[in-house]
């Protein structure tokens, strides 16, 4: 490969990095930070704190270096002296966000499918999200680097919990590691758990046994599987030793009337409608996960692009995506709302959001990512913004939405001092104008994101990859 | 998790498809473009032009069996089978089939593009005649894996693939998609896992240091796989000392003559050095007889680096831009004009054409030399379009152009090892060839007009190959 500027790769100059937590930031990375001051307080918030508490008004948070130092009532808490004191009446400040669902490609309708190294991490961070799980990857290498170089503080970013390639059966689609033996899964998991990989993700087309070589595999080398299944239901990947499902009902093949082991009956739309969340079918699909504490993960937003006329269309989105991207992404939109009435993609639909709610009820643990594949409407980041709104109109309260798409994410990644804002914990959070609670729109209010007590321009990272969605 | 129900419909599709045997039945997508499929046919009166070196003959007959080269002679004195299907074809050239030694499915283009063309690349691969590539260098190693699979299943169309592995690097922050060494110890598990995966070569970039390009080769030797390299931290000389099997794209990576070169560190591009190098010096002739004694060959890749010298090609290939994406096509003509308005900006012509005298004088110095497009740079070079423009190209640097043949198909298929097989209309060999409306042995630019290409002896139609893809380079 020769890259476009004539081995301008050879012409950088290597970047020298610590390994140390807290690394210089890049002249890149510095030209993004509006808040960089070793002690800050946010005096006068409303703080939603990730644990599902209620929003309070008028809170004051400390952040001392890396981590959360105080949270109280404003007056009450104690601000340091030499503190950086940002006043924000009107604004909101919850976790940053943990997407659990997020990947560093994108695809379109058209059949693009691109690596976005450069927007998909500015995308994440500007919107507010500082922890991604990727769950799947079609360039394992580009992600280990661009995590590397997100550590490093070379480039801006979310914190990056990589997934090895996607590891599938021998006929599924083409992008995708095939496995047809035990030895094979055994020996993806054990290279790619070398490079660091901490997750692995099946798809679609795998047989039970494969998936308990791979969970086996995986539990070996103390790494974690998670799965966007078909072939094999929900109960039998619990079975299986899987730590995670992906998607909620619609990747659930285990109340589909032709389901036969090991095979993928392909989506009945139909049978997800008309599903009964309170049968017994479900109920106890519900029981296997909580009994084992299999979390389930919500990717409404990307399922939502699929109903005709929804998303409501954002000008944000037109202007972060690529011109050709853009057109590809409209006739998508046009075709769609050609068909609508059709089908029954909105009626599934609400079964899913149904589902996730009696799976939360059922005492299941549930977090959320955009997962910005399918006809590409759903963007890296802004899609993760409305996750929340379809968590609200899925029954679950704003502040409960905050909790799954932050603390439970935490909680599913092990990461105990991320996802809620409490003394102690690392401080990865968002400040956003508005009242969040009164008004989940204002989650798209991002001013600043804090990771690791740094606070990056939220509008600066979102406007510099304006134009590049669908290319890089 | 591209949560189309439409893929999930093409997965169970593909549940359908006939098991694999040695010579698969072609799925549909596969004998959608099937010209010709009989088990015996017959070639009359075309100009052979056989990738031996050999010149051209002309009033030939060539006959295929069972997917195998059975006949080679005059039209008269060759025996046609019975029952053969007989094409009389004057007027016409066979070529053999081209190996494409520095062929990528992946395309990058202006803009820092950069995409996985898994659908597009290896039909126009096939369109073009090139019948078998060499990936030199993945992107998405497992999606050209499954690639190669689908291929040789006839589930899908396109050339043989030899599979590399991913790029493997040193420290290299401007293109994230590599492997990167950071010791010998991950040099071995990398080319190790990757040897299991099916990956029969590894591609070595720019910065990798000695000791990990060292490990690695030992390794993939070990494995009795082959290794090349786009090197830059490491002069050609040094490589074959380290015993790397196959250098590529020539005079432009090759940083020895630099003398600001150290050790294990890679200098900026130096065009103006490339520009005086004196091709006769101490120092050229020893990198050639260092390489010659290994048995170390080169790899041309003119066609990519063309397209970054300003106004080149003079006339651009129409095909090139019908075959782009729209925005591509945009990206692709603002470079080139601004190209033609500012000639002093990228490659000079001076350099360029040190380049090529080098590639002449290392094959006229008794080196093996092979060719490939390299379908990336600014995305000027079309996957099999700038296979087809090597052959313009080495007429240019001075070989004949059956001499031009034998680099872009013999050559390649002997670094391959393969040449038994492949490589050259011979009797015995496999049916891998193309007929081209022309005559390329005196117009060379007549090896864009295939009119048929033949892979195992299958007929391919070159149009119906192109019109699929027509406007997708760039996007799938």
């Amino acid at each position: 490969m020769i890259p476009v500027a004539i081995f301008a790769a050879l012409a950088l100059s290597a970047w020298a990095t610590s390994s140390t937590a807290q690394p210089r930031l890049s002249d890149t990375t510095r030209s993004y930070l509006s808040i960089a001051a070793p002690i800050v307080a946010l005096t006068n918030v409303t703080l939603i704190d990730g644990t599902g508490r209620p929003a309070e008004r008028g809170q004051t948070v400390v952040i001392n270096g890396d981590r959360i130092q105080a949270v109280g009532p404003t007056g009450a808490v104690s601000v340091p002296a030499g503190a950086r004191v940002v006043d924000l009446p009107g604004h909101t400040v919850i976790p940053g966000l943990v997407g659990m669902h997020n990947h560093t490609f994108y695809t379109t309708a058209a059949g693009r499918r691109a690596q976005l190294n450069t927007s998909a991490p500015r995308l994440y961070l500007g919107s507010g999200v500082t922890t991604i799980r990727t769950t799947g990857s079609i360039s394992p290498y580009a992600e280990i680097s661009l995590k590397q170089q997100i550590e490093a503080g070379e480039v801006p970013g979310p914190r990056m919990h990589i997934s090895g390639p996607y590891i599938t059966g021998p006929d599924a689609v083409v992008e995708r590691k095939h496995i047809t033996t035990p030895e094979q899964a055994r020996r993806v998991v054990d290279y790619w758990a070398d490079e660091g990989a901490t997750w692995f993700k099946v798809y679609t087309e795998i047989s039970r046994e494969n998936l308990r070589a791979v969970t086996e595999a995986a539990h070996r080398r103390g790494v974690k599987v998670t799965g966007h299944l078909c072939s094999v239901g929900y109960r039998e990947a619990v079975e299986a030793g899987i730590d995670a499902l992906e998607h909620g009902l619609m990747a659930n093949l285990e109340y589909h009337p032709d389901k036969v082991p090991d095979r993928c009956p392909g989506r009945d739309l139909e049978t997800y409608a008309k599903l009964d969340v309170n049968s017994e079918a479900v109920q106890s699909t519900f029981r296997a996960l909580v009994a084992k504490g299999v979390p389930m993960t919500s990717t409404l937003a990307v399922y939502e692009i699929s109903i005709p006329n929804r998303p409501p269309l954002e000008q944000r989105v037109l202007d972060a995506m690529s011109p050709e991207v853009r057109r590809e992404y409209q006739d998508t939109r046009r075709r769609l709302a050609e068909r609508a009435g059709e089908g029954s993609m909105l009626a599934a639909f609400r079964k899913a959001q149904e589902y996730e709610r009696a799976f939360v009820k059922a005492g299941g643990l549930l977090a959320a990512g955009v997962d910005p594949t399918g006809n590409g409407g759903a963007l890296p980041g802004f899609g993760d913004q409305r996750n929340l709104e379809l968590l609200i109109e899925a029954g679950f309260t704003p502040e409960e939405a905050v909790r799954i798409m932050t603390a439970n994410g935490a909680k599913v990644l092990g990461q105990a001092d991320l996802g809620t804002v409490a003394p102690g914990q690392i401080a990865d959070l968002v400040v956003l104008r508005g009242d969040l609670a009164a008004r989940p729109a204002d989650i798209r209010n991002v001013v600043t994101v804090f990771k690791g007590g740094v606070g990056f321009d939220a509008q600066k990272l979102i406007a510099s990859v304006a134009g590049l969605v669908g290319i890089r | 998790m591209s949560v189309r129900t439409s893929s999930v419909l093409v997965a169970l599709a593909q549940l359908a498809v006939p098991a694999l045997a040695q010579r698969p039945a072609l799925g549909p997508q596969v004998t959608n473009y099937v010209t010709v499929s009989e088990p015996s046919v017959a070639l009359t009166n075309v100009r052979l032009i056989d990738g031996t070196g050999r010149p051209a003959v002309d009033g030939q007959t060539i006959v295929i069996t069972g997917g195998r080269i059975v006949a080679v002679g005059r039209t008269g004195s060759v025996a046609i089978p019975a029952g053969a299907r007989v094409i009389d074809y004057p007027g016409h050239t066979v070529i053999p089939g081209l190996v494409g030694m520095h062929n990528h499915i992946h395309y990058s283009a202006a803009g820092w593009r950069n995409i996985n063309l898994a659908y597009s690349s290896p039909r126009l691969y096939l369109a073009s005649g090139v019948t078998t590539i060499r990936a030199t260098g993945s992107l998405a190693p497992y999606e050209d894996m499954n690639l190669k699979r689908d291929i040789d299943a006839g589930r899908t169309p396109g050339p043989r693939i030899h599979l590399s592995g991913p790029y493997i690097t040193g420290a290299n922050p401007a293109l994230g998609v590599m492997s990167v060494l950071q010791s010998e110890e991950e040099a071995r598990r990398t080319v190790r896992y990757w040897a299991q995966e099916g990956a029969t070569w590894f591609k070595l970039y720019t910065t990798i240091r000695r000791a990990e390009m060292r490990a690695a080769v030992d390794e993939a030797h070990k494995h009795g796989l082959k290794i090349t390299g786009h090197l830059c931290s490491i002069g050609f000389k040094e490589a074959v000392e380290l015993g790397i099997d196959n250098l590529e794209h020539g005079l432009f990576v090759n940083t020895e003559y630099d003398p600001a070169k150290t050790a294990d560190q890679c200098p900026a591009t130096n065009i103006g050095l490339m520009e005086t190098l004196d091709l006769n010096s101490p120092e050229v002739q020893s990198t050639f007889r260092a390489m010659i004694d290994r048995g170390v060959s080169m790899t041309s890749t003119l066609p990519v680096i063309e397209a970054l010298v300003p106004g080149r090609p003079k006339d651009i290939d129409p095909r090139t831009l019908e075959l782009m994406y729209p925005a591509i096509r945009e990206a692709y003509l603002a470079q080139y004009n601004a190209g033609k308005a500012n000639p002093r900006g990228g490659v000079s012509e001076k350099a360029y054409q040190k380049a090529l005298a080098y590639e002449y004088a290392f094959a006229k110095a008794g080196g093996l030399l092979a060719a490939g497009v390299d379908n990336t740079g600014n995305g000027g070079a079309l996957a099999g379009i700038g296979d087809q423009r090597n052959l313009e190209i080495l007429v240019e640097a001075g070989f004949t152009p059956t001499e031009a043949f034998r680099i872009m198909s013999l050559n390649g298929a002997k670094i391959l090892g393969v040449d038994k097989e492949l490589g050259s209309v011979e009797v015995g060999k496999l049916a891998d060839f193309a007929v081209v409306r022309g005559n390329p042995a005196e117009r060379p630019a007549d090896i864009r007009n295939t009119v048929v290409v033949f892979k195992d002896g299958v007929g391919y139609d070159p149009e119906r190959l192109y019109a699929s893809v027509r406007g997708q380079v760039g996007l799938r």
